[in-house]
C-alpha cells in the first residue's frame, strides 16, 4: 500500500478530503495531473499594474485563437490568468455544434480554487426536498439536516463574509462581517423590497476573509483574485486546505501525475489500485490504497470511471445503473440586466470588492407561480464606469481627457443563474479518440431544454422589472444562453441516490458498486438548484471523509 | 513546498514588434496626441500609445480589423495633408474618421504607466475597502478595474 487514501485531485474538494482524512489520522496520497504551485512564487501576475502584462490584459489574442478556443470562449481570459487554464490544442475533447459544451479547466496544483468566484451559498431544505418530487431528476439520498453541520465545520474553517439573513431558502451559516453594500445597492435593494413584496436583496456571501484566520489575512482589496492572492485572503487548496494537510505529516503529494483509471477487482467488489502515468515521461505505473476518493472535478472524475472497466462485463466497474456519465447539469447562466442609476455622483467605492450582492430566488417557493420549474438567483453589483466608456464616441482632445477624470454614472448590473434540471441526453461518454496520456477522451453532448429557456426569459424580464423599480435608466437585457459549461459548474454526471438502479453514489458519496470509491466533487450532484456549489462540494466532501475514515476505523474499509 | 514539477510560467516582456513606415508612423504619432493630448500631464504620444498601437496591429488584431485600422490611416494620413484644421478634417460631420484608432487610443494611454498612474490614480493594493467614499469634483478617478479591462474591435468599433 502506497498510503491508507489515494485522493485524485488537488481542487476545491480534493483539498477537503486531504485535510480531514489526514486529520483523522490516515495516510494520504494526492495526486495531482498538473504543475506544483507554490503560493509564495507562482502568482506571477498578482498585483501587477496593467502595463506590465504584455498585452495590457488584453490578452494575448493570437495565442487563444490557436490555442485556447475553449478556454477562450469564457469571458476575460486574458494574460494576467491564461497560465491558470489549459491549453485546449494539448487536452482536446469531442463535443458536437448542436449539443456544443465548454469545458473550462485549469490543470495545476489546487485547480479552479485558485480562480473560482468564491460565492459560497448552503443549499436548503426546498433544495433537498423538491428535486425527484416533481417529475425532475431522483430525490437526494440525504436532507439537509444532514449536511447542515458539515455546512457550519466548512464555512468556519474557509472564512466565509455574509449577513445572517434570515430566509428559508437560503439557509444562514457561520459568517464574519461582509464588505458590504454600496449606496446605490442600497438604493436598488430598498427600491425592489418596496416595490416587489419585501423581495430581498442581500450580501453576497464569498470566501474571503474579513477578519484574520490563522496565517492568513483579511482582503487588501487589489481586485483580480483570480491572479492568485499570496495572502491567502480567499479560500483556496493553498491558502486553506492543503497547509492543514501537510501540517499533519501525513500527505504526499505527486504533481504531473494523470490518473488512467482505477484497478477493479471483480471478486472482492472493491478497488484495489491505481494507475497513473507520468504526465512527462508517459511513463505508466500503479499505486495502491484502501481507499480512493475521486475529486479530478465533475468530468474528470467521469471520465475516470468510465475508463475503469470491470473484467466481467467489459464495462465501466461504476456503471450499474447507466447513470455514469448522464445527467450532465450547468448553471442557466447568461441572462442579465444592465442599466444607469441617476444620482451619487458625489460618491465612489475605494478599494476593489472581491464580491457583490445577491438576488436569492423569489419564484417558485411555496407552489409553483412561473412557468418553469424551481427557480433563480442573480448575482450583481453597482459600480460607476471608469475611462474606459471613452472608447465610445466621436470626441478627441482636452475635452475628452478631461471628462475621462472624473468617473463615469452609477451602472447596477445582475446576471441571473438558475437550476439546470438533469437530462438523461445530456452526458459524456469516452471517444475512440486517444489523448497525449493514451487514455480514451471524453465525447461531451449538453443541450439546455425547455424548463431552461423558460427560465432565462424570467430572468431578462425580472431583472428589467427591478432595475425599473430602482429608477435606472438605459435598461439593457439579455435572455439568450451559450453552450452548456461557461457558468463553470458542471455537475452531475455521478449522481447521489439511494437506488443503485437510478444513482452512481450512494448517500456518503460511496459507488454503489465499489465500496472503497468515493466521489466527492460535483460528479455527485443529484441536482443543481440555483446557489453556486463549490460550498456544497466542500461540506459533501468533509462528510464523506469522515464516514471513509470511520469505516476505515472499523475495518470495513 | 509541495511536489516537483514546473512551476507557473513567468510573465513575458510586451512582444517585439516592427514600426509602421516613417510616414505612417509619424501620422498615428501626431493623431495619438490629437486625441489625448498633453497638459498638465503628457499625451498619447509620450505615454508611448503609438508603438503600443502598432505592437496590437502586428500581434493582437485579426486580419478584419487590421485591414480597418490601415484604412483608417488612410483616412488621417489624407486629412492632414489636405491642410487645415484637424478638428475639422478628421471628421465627417460629427463622426470621427478613425473611431477604430480612436479607441485603441484611449484603452493604450489609460494603460500605459503614465495614462494609469499620472493621469488617473494608480492604487494597486488598496489595504481597505469604502463602500461610498466621499468623491469631489477635483479627485481623479481609479485606473483599475475589479474584474479587469476587456477591450473590443468588433466592427464598428466606436460606435
Amino acid at each position: 500500500m502506497d498510503a491508507d487514501v489515494i485522493i485524485v485531485g488537488s481542487g476545491i474538494s480534493g483539498g477537503w478530503a486531504a485535510k480531514e482524512l489526514t486529520e483523522r489520522g490516515f495516510s494520504v496520497l494526492l495526486l495531482e495531473r498538473g504543475r506544483n504551485v507554490d503560493p509564495s512564487s507562482d502568482y506571477v501576475t498578482e498585483h501587477l499594474a496593467p502595463y506590465e502584462l504584455p498585452y495590457r490584459g488584453f490578452g494575448d489574442r493570437q495565442r487563444y485563437a490557436r490555442d485556447y478556443k475553449v478556454q477562450s470562449r469564457m469571458a476575460g481570459l486574458s494574460d494576467a490568468n491564461a497560465h491558470w487554464f489549459v491549453n485546449d490544442a494539448e487536452n482536446p475533447y469531442e463535443t458536437v455544434p448542436e449539443a456544443d459544451f465548454a469545458w473550462i479547466r485549469g490543470y495545476h496544483l489546487g485547480g479552479r480554487s485558485i480562480t473560482w468566484g468564491r460565492a459560497s451559498f448552503r443549499l436548503s431544505p426546498l433544495n433537498f426536498s423538491e428535486a425527484g418530487r416533481d417529475g425532475h431528476g431522483i430525490p437526494w439520498p440525504i436532507g439537509y439536516d444532514d449536511l447542515a453541520p458539515w455546512y457550519s465545520h466548512v464555512e468556519r474553517f474557509i472564512g466565509v463574509n455574509g449577513d445572517a439573513d434570515g430566509i428559508p431558502s437560503l439557509p444562514d451559516g457561520e459568517f464574519m462581517p461582509p464588505h458590504g453594500m454600496n449606496c446605490v445597492e442600497e438604493h436598488v435593494k430598498g427600491a425592489v423590497a418596496a416595490k416587489f413584496g419585501g423581495r430581498p436583496i442581500i450580501n453576497e456571501r464569498s470566501a474571503v476573509l474579513t477578519q484574520p484566520i490563522g496565517d492568513r489575512q483579511p482582503c487588501h482589496y487589489c481586485g483580480p483574485c483570480i491572479r492568485g492572492c499570496s495572502t491567502g485572503s480567499y479560500f483556496s487548496s493553498e491558502s486553506s486546505t492543503l497547509p492543514a494537510a501537510t501540517a499533519t505529516g501525513r500527505l504526499k503529494v505527486m504533481t504531473d501525475v494523470v490518473v488512467d483509471s482505477l484497478v477493479h477487482d471483480p471478486a472482492t467488489k472493491r478497488v484495489t489500485g491505481v494507475r497513473i502515468i507520468d504526465a512527462k515521461s508517459r511513463t505508466r505505473s500503479t499505486v495502491s490504497a484502501r481507499v480512493v476518493f475521486l475529486n479530478a472535478s465533475t468530468l474528470g472524475s467521469t471520465q475516470i470511471l468510465l475508463n475503469s472497466i470491470d473484467a466481467d462485463t467489459g464495462r465501466s466497474f461504476a456503471n450499474r445503473s447507466d447513470a455514469l456519465g448522464r445527467y450532465l447539469m450547468d448553471h442557466v447562466m447568461g441572462p442579465f440586466g444592465l442599466a444607469t442609476i441617476p444620482g451619487f455622483t458625489d460618491r465612489m467605492p475605494m478599494g476593489n470588492r472581491p464580491s457583490g450582492i445577491y438576488i436569492p430566488r423569489f419564484q417558485n417557493l411555496a407552489g409553483t407561480d412561473r412557468a418553469f420549474r424551481r427557480g433563480y438567483g442573480y448575482q450583481g453589483s453597482a459600480s460607476r464606469q471608469m475611462w474606459t466608456r471613452g472608447g465610445e464616441g466621436d470626441d478627441i482632445g482636452l475635452s475628452l481627457k478631461h471628462r475621462l477624470r472624473q468617473p463615469g454614472p452609477w451602472q447596477m448590473f445582475i446576471g441571473g443563474m438558475g437550476e439546470c434540471m438533469p437530462y438523461a441526453d445530456n452526458r459524456a461518454v469516452l471517444s475512440k479518440q486517444i489523448d497525449n496520456w493514451g487514455r480514451p477522451q471524453l465525447h461531451v453532448e449538453f443541450h439546455w431544454h425547455e424548463n431552461e429557456l423558460a427560465m432565462a426569459k424570467d430572468m431578462a424580464a425580472e431583472a428589467r422589472a427591478m432595475l425599473a423599480a430602482a429608477g435606472a435608466t438605459d435598461i439593457v437585457v439579455g435572455d439568450t444562453l451559450g453552450p452548456g459549461g461557461l457558468a463553470i459548474h458542471e455537475m452531475g454526471t455521478a449522481r447521489m441516490g439511494d437506488d443503485p438502479a437510478q444513482a452512481v453514489l450512494n448517500a456518503h458519496n460511496q459507488c454503489h458498486d465499489a465500496a472503497n470509491v468515493f466521489v466527492t466533487d460535483g460528479a455527485c450532484m443529484t441536482a443543481s438548484a440555483a446557489q453556486n456549489p463549490s460550498l456544497t462540494y466542500m461540506a459533501l466532501t468533509a462528510r464523506a471523509a469522515a464516514f471513509a475514515a470511520d469505516q476505515m476505523k472499523q475495518g470495513v474499509l | 513546498m509541495m511536489g516537483g514539477g514546473d512551476t507557473a510560467p513567468a510573465v513575458s516582456p510586451p512582444p517585439s514588434y516592427t514600426p509602421f513606415p516613417p510616414e505612417r508612423h509619424a501620422a498615428l504619432e501626431r493623431l495619438v496626441d490629437l486625441v489625448i493630448p498633453a497638459d498638465d500631464t503628457p499625451g498619447g504620444k509620450d505615454a508611448g500609445v503609438t508603438g503600443f498601437i502598432e505592437m496590437m496591429h502586428q500581434h493582437w488584431m485579426n486580419d478584419e480589423e487590421r485591414r480597418r485600422c490601415d484604412a483608417e490611416l488612410d483616412l488621417v494620413l489624407a486629412a492632414f495633408a489636405a491642410g487645415g484644421d484637424p478638428a475639422v478634417t478628421l471628421y465627417d460631420g460629427a463622426r470621427f474618421k478613425a473611431p477604430t484608432l480612436r479607441k485603441l487610443t484611449v484603452y493604450g494611454y489609460y494603460t500605459s504607466e503614465i495614462g494609469a498612474s499620472q493621469e488617473l490614480d494608480l492604487n494597486l493594493v488598496p489595504g481597505a475597502y469604502d463602500a461610498c467614499a466621499a468623491f469631489g469634483a477635483d479627485d481623479k478617478a481609479p485606473s483599475l478595474y475589479v474584474w479587469g479591462i476587456s477591450m473590443s474591435l468588433a466592427s464598428g468599433a466606436g460606435a
